[in-house]
């Protein structure tokens, strides 16, 4: 009888067969539609974050506004130092708002799409030859928002079913 | 955006580059827990698409071997619970099922030992195949094993041993049968 060690030397012999050629190609074709839909939520989601911190895009301006402040407060300073007049007291900068209220509408907190299932329905040859496969893909979006005046979170979520065309990578 | 469909396509080139090489090995550890190639495949398919995205919030690179085995059990075993039926008809003709289709490439190994061998395989209890699938041809260690199958490194090896032992006890009895009959 073959010792435990001769018959894991034969095993490793032994030479797992490849993915039939339909399957390798559904799912070379859902690795292509899941990384252009990957692309695609990058995209919205450096959106949804420019939107999600409007304080973001706000900074320069009210670093600018913070450096004018600065400049008008030590000007009043030097020129009430030299002739102190009441009037000047009234304009205090102080008072002036540094940021913008906050918006009343709901903010864009962050967007989601996630896949829901993927079908590869066929292949089909374009005008030029090329081969695609044509994929059917359910995608569910989501987007939250919240509304800082009355303290909602609101949810909204969307299926959508869609078609893509992804070109047919080897044979 | 560019740099997003840049990064989009070295991404699919990496996991299927990751899917060229592993995409047998994960074909062969599939069809234990399917009755057909083309379940097997589904199977494989699913665990890419559930892989993909579980991987998305952890760096989006291709996963390890053992996690994709654990994948492809937890995806069998979620087909089966969700159709008892289908399953209890699975179950009457699995043992009738020819697994050359899938199971190891005849071709390349013609010798009559090497056939034996893969229908000894084949013979095997699924949890002693599933260890010997993922050491074998997966080069998995105990401890990736025991991780994939939620049991103790030590059950994995004990199986693993209990299986060799096994394979070397069928190829015996099937050897002598043969000549006994020659």
């Amino acid at each position: 009888m073959k010792s435990p060690e001769e018959i894991e030397r034969s095993l490793k012999r032994l030479v797992p067969p490849p993915l039939s050629e339909k399957a390798h190609a559904d799912v070379s074709a859902m690795l292509a539609s899941l990384a252009a839909e990957s692309a695609a939520s990058a995209t919205h989601a450096t959106a949804a974050s420019s939107l999600a911190r409007p304080w973001l895009s706000r900074l320069p301006a009210s670093i600018a506004a913070a450096l004018v402040i600065g400049l008008v407060t030590t000007a009043v300073w030097i020129t009430m130092a030299k002739d102190p007049q009441p009037a000047l007291m009234t304009q205090s900068p102080a008072k002036a708002p540094l940021v913008a209220e906050t918006e009343t509408a709901p903010v864009l907190i962050d967007r989601m799409s996630v896949t829901d299932g993927i079908t590869v329905e066929g292949t089909l040859t374009a005008a030029d030859g090329s081969v695609v496969h044509e994929v059917k893909r359910r995608v569910q979006t989501r987007e939250r928002y919240r509304d800082a005046k009355k303290g909602y979170l609101i949810t909204i979520s969307e299926t959508r079913d869609e078609k893509l065309y992804t070109p047919k990578k080897g044979f | 955006m560019a740099f997003f469909l840049w990064m989009a396509e070295a991404t699919a080139e990496t996991w299927q580059q990751w899917f060229d090489e592993n995409g047998p090995r994960l074909l062969l550890f599939a069809r234990g827990w399917s009755t057909t190639r083309e379940g097997a495949e589904d199977l494989v398919q699913e665990t890419m698409l559930r892989m993909w995205h579980y991987q998305a919030e952890r760096g989006g690179h291709p996963p390890d071997l053992a996690l994709a085995f654990s994948t492809i059990r937890f995806c069998g075993l979620n087909q089966k619970r969700t159709d008892t039926r289908r399953k209890k008809r699975e179950e009457s003709i699995i043992y009738l099922n020819d697994f050359e289709d899938v199971w190891l490439d005849p071709a390349l190994e013609d010798d009559e030992e090497a056939i034996l061998l893969r229908e000894a395989v084949q013979r095997l209890a699924p949890k002693l195949r599933d260890v010997i699938t993922m050491k074998i041809w997966g080069n998995l260690t105990f401890q990736e094993i025991a991780q994939a199958l939620g049991i103790p490194a030590n059950t994995c090896a004990s199986r693993y041993r209990y299986a060799l032992q096994q394979l070397a006890e069928e190829l015996q009895t099937v050897k002598e049968a043969r000549h006994e009959i020659a």
